[in-house]
């Protein structure tokens, strides 16, 4: 009689699972596309980086961009003003100590960060499951999580895996794992998913120490 | 001769022929080395580069790219190539890019030597390493850590807190801009566009045969990949050497069935059966043995140039038989084999002589050509005098043709009037006056081919992605395999100051990867001499939030890194193409080191810099120009050695200076004369038109000594004169045609030949006319 209980109990939940499951994939799907049919996003960002060998972590402040399909911009405001800019497979880093070029071939980890940031707003999935292990869940508050862990042994060598959190296209939050065991927490806030970029305005905030 | 007595030369011909297709069988090989072919230069050193540079694994890799409708595309078709080459026995390796061998393998070597590989710079380091440099260097630790290379920078930060690792990467990648990128493990051309193969063969580029099933596959995939729009190119010395192999074979095998169909025929008109024709071609087939096997006993080995070049010479050889089948069938004599025995053997001796000018070059593949070809001429000259008399029928059929031909010949003999054979002789000395001054030399051996247009410019395209260096022009360090690289950095310090000058645009070496043991120990000692650097560092790491204990042994000791570590390993194919092995001097190893360089705007100041620091600017184009014009020179000078030797055989065998001058001034006159048209046609000359011009002296002087042997009865000088016009057909058919050749090098030969040939045949009875109507005393 237990036994049958249990076995009810597990077959229950299965039922539950499987929809569930499936709701879920159906969801990231759903934002996926959503992702790929917004005009371009802007928002303000915290990002706070928890290094062990720092006796307390670093803090950045700024603004985050992108404009479809391949641009991407970081601004950090806070404590000291620095850019990257992301253009198709440039990577350009600028600070008071001026600014290089990045090349993304050299260094994969950058690529594959820069990467996956472009492949979820460009609603790009099957990219994004080539080179991540892409969990996808939503609660009951309609918050959903999605989880990347890097398929490549390269990347797992310093990445564990990338959380995203967010409502809808409303990305509220992004964490970085290290193998290291180090952790990058970025918080936006005042995210547009509407944001649409003139060509002017793409000359102005794409660029080394621009908006 | 009776008949037994007759027979026993045929028996021993038979049994040497029979003996050499043994001994050729057993060791026929042939090779294709094209260094075999390479003059010697005077500096041993040079020579010894440039016979290793064409085998080196820079000459041997074939750079593929593929271009697909995306880049994805691209990459997984060049996974599908790199599979296809790897199942080739003749590829020794193939890469789409590095390996984690690789990878691993740079990590475990570089890791270690980080602070010996610091910089290029060790003064440079006292400023980095005094306390404000190193609480710059935390601050900068700290920014990295902060930025997007931060995960990568948490992985050896411990352990190297001055970032020495990541400026080495950073060299090491400056070293690659204008080259290659890699994307997802896979070597990519930085435009981004294509994916980018590398395999290396294990023969010489220039082994065509070796090649040819390779390019054959290429040639498969192109059009395979074509189908879904990717497009597949290759930037290879195989790629020219299989093309050139295969146009040359096209045109000679197109001229040959002409050339035997021309010669067959005029075999038949003359002769009406079709005897004559085949027994032609017992001395020249006895010939090829015989320089086969010779070449294969003297020199063991047979080289694919000395074959042909041979061949062709020994080709001259028809005009034997044919001077005596014309005798045979127009004096009619059982003895025509004794009757012209005497202008067979000058002959071929004085051919003989003028081939041995060849072997004086000093050239080693040329002495071999002179080996091969005077032991075929030989053996032709021993066939026909020995073997074809005692097959030649009774009483021959004279057919209408020949008894026209003779008889043209006989009303050229009868004619009194000397002033009409003055006019060939007079006006060659007017052209030889107006065409020698025009003569024009080239040396560059890259006249001797034509490049496919659209090959070329395939070549340039693939260059162009993963290469940004001119070709064929590098600075060479030589020396001991471990030290070498001393001197690559000496070069790698003035080429930079070359581009700062504006005197060069850039240059890629192995120095932005790699150091000399110098340098390393010179870096070493900026770290590791100052004994509290590590206390200092740990300290500005403290003052800027770190926390100390985790760095502490960071300054790790090390010893230099040794080449001989490097080529042992999974990056040797990464490091080859800037290395080439070189024979060992007895103290061991050496090795030269090549810079590649883009855009030299001033090549006497690169040269003056890199000369200072032990380099050389190497310009292979020059280089090779330079070898082959000293060849020329030389062979130049070995020429009138070889008519002075001419002229002294004449001169014993024909006494009077008449006779002398008669067989041999039209010969020498014949050859001036083709010079001068080729002169004033504007045609560059070079090495080639040189041989070709010896091959002319030679059978120009056959023509003489044919007629200055035949003196005494007109059948026999008619006999002589049908026979040189016959050779004379004969040769224009079998070299002139050549002359129409795509292939530089045939048209050369073919030119010279049928031009030299033509005029000879018009010159040698004029002079021998001229000579005898003076001597009525030897007038026919």
């Amino acid at each position: 009689m237990r036994y049958s209980r249990v076995v009810e109990a597990v077959i229950v939940a299965l039922l539950l699972v499987i929809p569930h499951t499936a709701q879920a994939q159906d969801d990231l799907d759903g934002l996926l596309t959503k992702f790929a049919q917004m005009p371009g996003l802007s928002a303000d960002f915290r990002e706070v980086q928890h290094i062990a060998l720092l006796t307390q972590p670093l803090t950045h402040e700024g603004t985050v961009h992108f404009a479809p399909p391949s641009r991407l911009a970081r601004h950090t405001l806070k404590p000291a003003r620095s850019s990257f800019v992301l253009d198709a497979s440039t990577l350009t880093v600028g600070d008071a100590h001026g600014r290089r070029e990045v090349d993304l071939a050299a260094h994969p980890v950058a690529a594959e960060l820069t990467g996956s940031l472009l492949h979820i707003l460009a609603g790009d999935r099957p990219s994004l499951e080539k080179a991540y292990r892409v969990e996808f869940s939503v609660a009951m508050d309609d918050e959903w999580t999605l989880t990347l862990t890097p398929r490549s042994p390269t990347l797992t060598k310093v990445i564990e895996r990338m959380t995203f959190k967010g409502r809808g296209l409303n990305v509220s939050a992004m964490t970085l794992f290290e193998a290291s065991g180090d952790r990058r927490e970025m918080v936006f806030v005042g995210v547009r998913t509407d944001r649409r970029y003139s060509p002017t305005e793409i000359e102005r905030v794409f660029r080394i120490g621009g908006p | 001769m009776n008949g037994p007595r007759r027979w026993m030369g045929v028996v021993v011909w038979g049994v040497a022929v029979v003996g050499m297709l043994i001994g050729v069988a057993l060791t026929f090989d042939v090779t294709t080395q094209i260094t075999h072919f390479l003059p010697e230069p005077d500096d041993p050193e040079l020579g010894a580069l440039s016979r290793a540079l064409t085998r080196a694994p820079v000459s041997r890799t074939m750079i593929l790219t593929l271009e697909g409708p995306d880049l994805a595309t691209a990459l997984d078709r060049a996974d599908t190539l790199r599979a296809e080459l790897a199942e080739q026995p003749e590829v020794a390796w193939v890469s789409t890019g590095p390996s984690p061998e690789m990878e691993g393998a740079f990590y475990k070597l570089f890791f270690p030597r980080r602070y010996l590989l610091a910089t290029d710079d060790p003064e440079g380091l006292d400023g980095r390493l005094d306390d404000a440099g190193l609480r710059a260097a935390a601050a900068r630790l700290k920014r990295e850590l902060g930025g997007p290379a931060g995960p990568l920078v948490r992985t050896f930060a411990t352990r190297d807190p001055l970032l020495t690792w990541l400026d080495a990467i950073e060299r090491f990648r400056a070293g690659q801009q204008g080259g290659l990128a890699v994307k997802n493990g896979r070597f990519v051309s930085r435009d981004g566009c294509c994916a980018v193969v590398f395999a290396t063969t294990r023969s010489s580029a220039f082994e065509s045969s070796a090649q040819k099933p390779i390019q054959d596959l290429v040639g498969r995939l192109v059009k395979q990949l074509r189908s879904d729009g990717t497009r597949l190119e290759q930037s290879s010395v195989q790629m020219f050497a299989v093309e050139a192999q295969r146009s040359i074979q096209a045109d000679i095998t197109r001229i040959s069935a002409m050339s035997i169909v021309a010669v067959a025929l005029l075999f038949l008109g003359v002769f009406v059966t079709p005897r004559p024709w085949l027994l032609a071609h017992l001395p020249i087939a006895t010939g090829l043995l015989t320089g086969l096997f010779v070449n294969l006993v003297v020199f063991d080995t047979l080289h694919g140039l000395t074959l042909a070049f041979g061949a062709t010479l020994i080709g001259v050889t028809i005009d034997y038989p044919v001077h005596l089948f014309n005798h045979h069938w127009l004096v009619g004599q059982r003895g025509s084999a004794r009757a012209v025995g005497g202008a067979i053997l000058i002959g071929s001796l004085t051919t003989v002589l003028g081939f041995a000018a060849l072997a004086g070059t000093g050239f080693p593949g040329l002495v071999e050509v002179a080996v091969f070809a005077i032991s075929g001429v030989v053996a032709a000259v021993a066939t026909t005098l020995l073997v074809l008399p005692v097959m030649l029928p009774d009483a021959p059929r004279v057919g209408r043709l020949h008894t026209a031909i003779a008889r043209m010949a006989a009303g050229l003999v009868r004619r009194r009037r000397r002033w009409p054979h003055t006019v060939v002789p007079v006006m060659c000395a007017l052209l030889c006056a107006v065409g020698l001054p025009q003569v024009d030399w080239v040396d560059d051996p890259s006249v001797l081919t034509r490049l496919d247009p659209e090959l070329q410019a395939q070549d340039a395209r693939v260059r162009a992605r993963v290469a940004r260096v001119d070709a064929g022009r590098l600075v060479v360090v030589s020396g001991p395999t471990d030290s070498v690289l001393d001197g690559n950095d000496r070069v790698a310090r003035v080429l930079g100051d070359a581009v700062k000058s504006g005197e060069l645009e850039g240059f890629s070496s192995l120095h932005r990867v790699v150091f000399g043991p110098d340098l390393q120990r010179r870096n070493g000692e900026k770290f590791f001499a100052a004994g509290d650097l590590s206390r200092r560092t740990l300290a500005a790491l403290e003052a800027d939030a770190f926390k100390p204990a985790l760095f502490a042994g960071f300054l790790e000791p090390a010893e230099p890194l040794l080449l001989s570590e490097l080529q042992d390993g999974p990056l040797a194919p990464l490091l080859s193409p800037f290395l080439v092995p070189l024979p060992g001097d007895g103290e061991g190893e050496r090795t030269a080191a090549l810079t590649f360089l883009r855009g030299v705007k001033d090549s006497a100041a690169v040269e003056a810099r890199v000369e200072e620091e032990g380099g050389l600017l190497f310009d292979q184009r020059t280089f090779m120009a330079d070898l082959y014009g000293r060849f020329r020179s030389r062979a130049t000078h070995m020429v009138p050695l070889g008519l002075v030797a001419i002229l002294l055989v004449l001169t014993v065998r024909l006494r009077k200076p008449r006779r002398v001058l008669a067989a041999f001034a039209p010969a020498v006159l014949a050859a001036a004369t083709t010079a001068a048209l080729l002169g004033m046609f504007g045609v560059q000359m070079n090495i080639l038109h040189l041989i070709s011009l010896l091959l002319v002296l030679s059978i120009g002087v056959d023509y003489g000594v044919f007629l200055a042997e035949s003196t005494g009865e007109t059948d026999s000088v008619v006999a002589a004169l049908v026979s040189m016009a016959m050779a004379c057909v004969t040769t224009v058919l079998g070299f002139g045609l050549l002359g129409m050749s795509q292939a530089p090098a045939l048209q050369a030969i073919g030119l010279t030949v049928g031009i030299g040939v033509t005029v000879s045949v018009l010159v040698a009875p004029s002079a021998w006319l001229l000579v005898h109507q003076a001597d009525p005393e030897n007038a026919p």
